[in-house]
Formats: C-alpha cells, sequence, structure tokens
C-alpha cells in the first residue's frame, strides 16, 4: 500500500467518523418532555402574572384608600382644632379667663386621626370636645357642700359669722407670713460666718 | 361590549397560536437543537438540558417566533449558544471519549478491527478538542447533516466562505495529525 492510497484510506475514514461525530440521537421521548418543560414553565409564568397583578390592585386599592381617607380626614377636623393638647399648670394660670382663643392646627393631632379613623383615642376626643367658659367645669355638688348649702340657708347670720372669723383669721395669717422674720436674719449671719 | 369580547378572543386566538408555534417548533427542531448541543457538550446529560433550556429560552421569546424568517437557524444559532455557554460552566475534560467514540462497528469485523476504529475514534476527537475554536466550530458544524453552510454561517455569525474555509483547513489539521499518529503507532 503506497501513501496515496494510505492517505486515501485516511482521507474515508475521517469522513465517516466525522459524520458519526455529528450524529447523535436523543433518548426516546425528548419532544414530550422539552414539551412538559414548556408547559410547566408556561404555568409558574402565568401563576407569576397574576400574582403580580393582584399585588399592583391590592397596591392601588390602598393608595385609592388612603387618598379617600385623607379627603375625609381633613374635611372631619377643619382648622379649627386646638394644637396644644394637655397645657402645663402655668400655662393655665397664665391663659386669661374666657374663651379660648383658637390655636392653628398642628399635624400630631391630624396624623392620629387620619391612621384611625373609626377608632377615635379619648384624648382626641377630649381634644375635640367644645371648650367650656369656666375651669374647672361646674359639676353638682357632693354631700358635703350640700350639707353646707342647706346650714347656709337654714343659719345665715351664723354662717356669716363664721365666714367672717374665718377671712380675720385668714388675713391674719397672711400678714404673719409676710411679715419679716428674725430668726431667719440671724440663721443668715450665721451662715455668712461660716 | 361585542368589541371588548372580539378583542379577547383575539387575543385568545393570537397566545393559542404562538403556543402552536412553539409546539411545531419543539417537534420539528428538538432533534436537531440536540445535535448541535451534543456536538458541543459531547455528554448526554448536559445535552439534554441544553435543549430544555433552549427551548425554554423560546418561550421567552414566544411572541418573536411568528416574525422569525427562518426558525430554524434561529434556533440553532440559540441552541449553540447555550451549549457553548454550558461547556464553558461544565468542565468536562475527557468524559466524552470512551462514550462517543463507541462507533460500533461490523460484527463481522475482527476484534484487532475493532479496537483499531475504537482507539481511531478516540484520538480523533481529541484532535477536535484540541484545535482552536476559530476551526473546530465550523468543523463540528459542518459535520451535522441538518445544517447547511450558509446556517452555520448565521449560527456562528461568519460568512459562508469563512466557514466552508476554516472547515476545510480543520479538515487539513486533523488528517495530517492522523497520518502522523498511524504512521508512529505502526
Amino acid at each position: 500500500m503506497d501513501a496515496r492510497d494510505k492517505e486515501h484510506e485516511i482521507e474515508q475514514w475521517l469522513d465517516a467518523a466525522l459524520r458519526q461525530y455529528g450524529n447523535a440521537e436523543p433518548r426516546i421521548g425528548l419532544e414530550n418532555r422539552v414539551l412538559a418543560n414548556v408547559q410547566s414553565e408556561r404555568n409558574r409564568i402565568a401563576s407569576q402574572r397574576r400574582w403580580w397583578w393582584a399585588a399592583g390592585m391590592v397596591t392601588v386599592a390602598a393608595i385609592v384608600a388612603a387618598l379617600w381617607v385623607g379627603e375625609t380626614g381633613s374635611g372631619k377636623h377643619p382648622a379649627t382644632t386646638v394644637g396644644n393638647t394637655t397645657p402645663t399648670h402655668r400655662q393655665a394660670a397664665e391663659a386669661p379667663r374666657g374663651p379660648m382663643p383658637r390655636a392653628p392646627v398642628t399635624h400630631p393631632v391630624k396624623e392620629v386621626v387620619r391612621r384611625h379613623p373609626g377608632k377615635q383615642p379619648i384624648r382626641d376626643l377630649a381634644l375635640t370636645a367644645p371648650k367650656l367658659d369656666q375651669f374647672p367645669s361646674p359639676t353638682p355638688l357632693n354631700e358635703q357642700e350640700k350639707m353646707l348649702a342647706r346650714y347656709v340657708q337654714e343659719f345665715p347670720q351664723k354662717a356669716a359669722l363664721v365666714a367672717r372669723a374665718q377671712t380675720d383669721l385668714r388675713k391674719l395669717d397672711e400678714r404673719e407670713m409676710a411679715a419679716p422674720r428674725p430668726r431667719d436674719a440671724g440663721s443668715k449671719s450665721s451662715d455668712q460666718q461660716e | 361590549m361585542t368589541a371588548i369580547a372580539t378583542m379577547a378572543s383575539e387575543v385568545l386566538a393570537l397566545a393559542q397560536k404562538e403556543e402552536d408555534l412553539l409546539e411545531a417548533a419543539v417537534r420539528e427542531h428538538s432533534r436537531l437543537v440536540y445535535r448541535i448541543a451534543f456536538s458541543v457538550l459531547r455528554d448526554h446529560a448536559d445535552t439534554e438540558d441544553a435543549t430544555q433550556e433552549t427551548f425554554l429560552r423560546v418561550l421567552r421569546y414566544e411572541k418573536k417566533l411568528a416574525r422569525i424568517d427562518d426558525p430554524k437557524a434561529w434556533l440553532a444559532r440559540i441552541a449553540w449558544r447555550v451549549a457553548v455557554k454550558r461547556r464553558r460552566q461544565v468542565v468536562r475534560a475527557s468524559a466524552e471519549t470512551e462514550e462517543t467514540g463507541g462507533a460500533l462497528p461490523s460484527p463481522d469485523a475482527g476484534a484487532e478491527r475493532v479496537l483499531l476504529e475504537q482507539e481511531r475514534s478516540v484520538f480523533l476527537n481529541r484532535l477536535i478538542a484540541a484545535l482552536p475554536e476559530t476551526l473546530r466550530d465550523p468543523l463540528v458544524l459542518s459535520t451535522l447533516e441538518e445544517i447547511s453552510p450558509r446556517e452555520a454561517a448565521v449560527v456562528l455569525g461568519i460568512s459562508e466562505a469563512a466557514v466552508r474555509s476554516r472547515a476545510y483547513r480543520a479538515r487539513q489539521v486533523l488528517r495530517e495529525r492522523m497520518v502522523a499518529w498511524m504512521n508512529v503507532r505502526k
């Protein structure tokens, strides 16, 4: 066998081998497996889309509800709400008698109302109640007060005497309290010596 | 109301048509996709995975399928890309040799002949794997009888002439090395 025959043989073998190289057969049922996989993926995508739709709808509904609540909340509580919730004793003392001046609306009260439109907390109810001219609010007399009133009605002269005596006593006390105390001055000088 | 119903039925019909197109593509071209993937991966399990992945990718572009002029070349290109990507991920150096070298010779051939054939096949596979990518890819695609040089050019993104010349050069390299190997063996 000369070189040419050998090359020819190799050429033929190479042709066959390369044909064989690309000749691969899949296992039986490849199409069905692929189709089943495609179908399951399709179902997965569809369910995912449904979830996205549902989530989107819920979000939109929530936004619409929030807007609606905001609108109705601002209608319910016009800008006449008292801003400061609980005044301190000093503020209460300094405040002039008579109708309370209306302060501009502040945010915290409004926000609380928006969050719970159905259930108003007690603090808010107190704020929304009308302010009275007299503080503390007039309440019915208790048992002792009633007895005192009865006594004054029955014995007005005695009651006037008692009242006058009490008034004199109180004035005397006040005068004593207002007068300078010599003992205080002594203690102060001793402090300075120390 | 009637217009909405008509529109809905049209949309449904379109979706059904897309599904039918994909199913037809699977039935018609799954074997080709498998062979392309196998020519790259040389492993049946990996090849099956790559085939599945190819059609899942097609599913993503299902709406496009109706507008594709040459679905076969399009699918071949996707399959090629998926397989090449997978080959980079899964490195299985020599797993293919024993399995794919088993081209069954005729039963009446002698034992020596059978051994020689197997040895040659294994060596050829190694030679092909050792080729540079620019030569190997056109050669591998040209071994597939379903793929024409034009389609191979579409898959590889080069000209048809380049496919032919590179496949020819690869073949020459293989022949030279085979001759050298056989001379050494003798």
